[in-house]
């Protein structure tokens, strides 16, 4: 038998809670599982007036070991299985999925999307040791100067405490290819694709100089040394000017 | 089959984020507070969606996470208040102070401990069996309806108390 109180409280407790709505904030929020995000705040700058692409130069702290086997300093082609890991990967944890593929930057075991309208940008990454979605950012879309790279420069660790460093660029419409030279004397051969440029490294070393090849030869373009290294001093690019963005200007 | 999987997670927040929401608010009585259970809510059901999509309900396991995070948090949330309190007006405030002072019967709910304030809210906002309620909070069908029985009872002499 129900009493007067059970039949108070379950009006009252009604009434109450028809107030209550969900806000847009909380029905925006993105609750799918990531990894590590990799790439937290990387976004394109909206104005890119010395901008000759955006880069991001990604460390993660320890040293080298057998968490990186099978990488290579050239491009790879990744085989078809690997590729779709891939995808699958991305599409169950990348900010925005539907964007268009950009690039796909393979080196051994290890595959890299880019996925972006040139306004948003999602990427992800999978390999035998570790696995990033990052997330994306909608800005107004970039124009990079013929014949040069605009990059853009962020680390982080992971939980295994292995160092890699990552660099994502935009590029110029006329560079086809992207030769990278680390601080150490070391090369490494970027993925050039849609106007994006994408290459990483086990270790932190820095990226000095980009060879470029364009219709018209080959080209230098020099980046300066991060003086607080890849742990930069305040979050902001390394090497090109950018103004805008996190931590440009 | 990730993808499918990530629509249905889609499909279950946007019709389980409402009563989720209404749910926290009736326990802990503080909208933001309420927001943060249900998003801390659902963050732990994406986690375990392959396994929970394959639940018969879902709902109810979420329901479980939220009603034993508000329940887990209560007392620091509670000690938290007071402390915001006490600096913004100098003296400790109630959570009952949010509410329409003329509104007995809501004054007299938020007075209530938090797992009796639980229970009653299981039990007749969302009108769970008993033996639903002892699931989500983990305890047996006798402390449900024993639980049960003290709250009401203690609202009905509060109100008694008020109109006299």
């Amino acid at each position: 038998m129900t009493t007067q109180v059970e039949t108070d409280l379950r009006t009252a407790l009604h009434q109450h809670a028809a107030r209550v709505h969900a806000s847009p904030r909380l029905l925006a929020a993105d609750y799918h599982p990531r990894t590590r995000r990799v790439w937290p705040q990387l976004a394109i700058g909206g104005v890119a007036t010395a901008a000759a692409g955006i880069a991001a130069a990604l460390t993660l702290t320890g040293g080298a070991s057998t968490a990186f086997a099978g990488w290579t300093a050239q491009p790879t082609t990744p085989t078809q299985a690997q590729l779709a890991a891939t995808e699958a990967y991305c599409a169950a944890n990348i900010g925005l999925p539907g964007l268009p593929m950009k690039l796909v930057d393979a080196r051994g075991p290890f595959t890299f999307i880019v996925y972006s309208d040139d306004t948003s940008n999602d990427f992800c990454t999978t390999g035998p040791s570790f696995s990033n979605a990052s997330g994306w950012r909608t800005s107004s879309p970039l124009t990079v100067p013929p014949g040069q790279l605009f990059l853009w420069n962020e680390h982080t660790t992971t939980d295994s405490g292995q160092a890699y460093t990552f660099v994502i660029a935009r590029a110029a419409d006329d560079v086809s290819a992207a030769n990278l030279t680390l601080d150490d004397g070391s090369a490494v051969t970027a993925t050039v694709e849609n106007g994006w440029a994408v290459a990483w490294w086990p270790g932190s070393s820095q990226l000095t100089s980009a060879h470029l090849t364009t219709p018209t030869g080959t080209q230098t373009q020099t980046f300066p040394l991060n003086p607080c290294g890849l742990h930069n001093c305040n979050g902001g690019p390394h090497g090109a000017a950018l103004d805008g963005g996190p931590g440009g200007g | 089959m990730r993808s499918v999987g990530r629509h249905d997670f889609d499909a279950f927040v946007t019709a389980s984020t409402d009563g989720l929401l209404r749910t926290a608010y009736l326990i802990v009585w503080d909208l933001p507070e309420a927001e943060d259970l249900v998003q801390e809510t659902l963050l732990k059901v994406a986690k375990r969606w392959p396994k929970v999509s394959r639940m018969e309900q879902p709902a109810g396991y979420a329901r479980r996470i939220l009603v034993n995070l508000a329940l887990d948090g209560s007392v620091k949330r509670s000690r938290r208040r007071a402390e915001l309190d006490a600096g913004a007006t100098g003296e400790p405030a109630s959570p009952a102070a949010q509410l329409d002072p003329h509104d007995e019967l809501h004054a007299a709910l938020v007075a209530l401990p938090p797992r009796q304030r639980a229970v009653l809210v299981l039990r007749y906002f969302l009108d769970l069996p008993e033996a639903e309620v002892a699931g989500a909070l983990d305890c047996s069908l006798g402390t449900v309806k024993s639980t049960a029985s003290r709250a009401l009872a203690r609202l009905e002499n509060t109100l008694t108390r008020s109109v006299a």
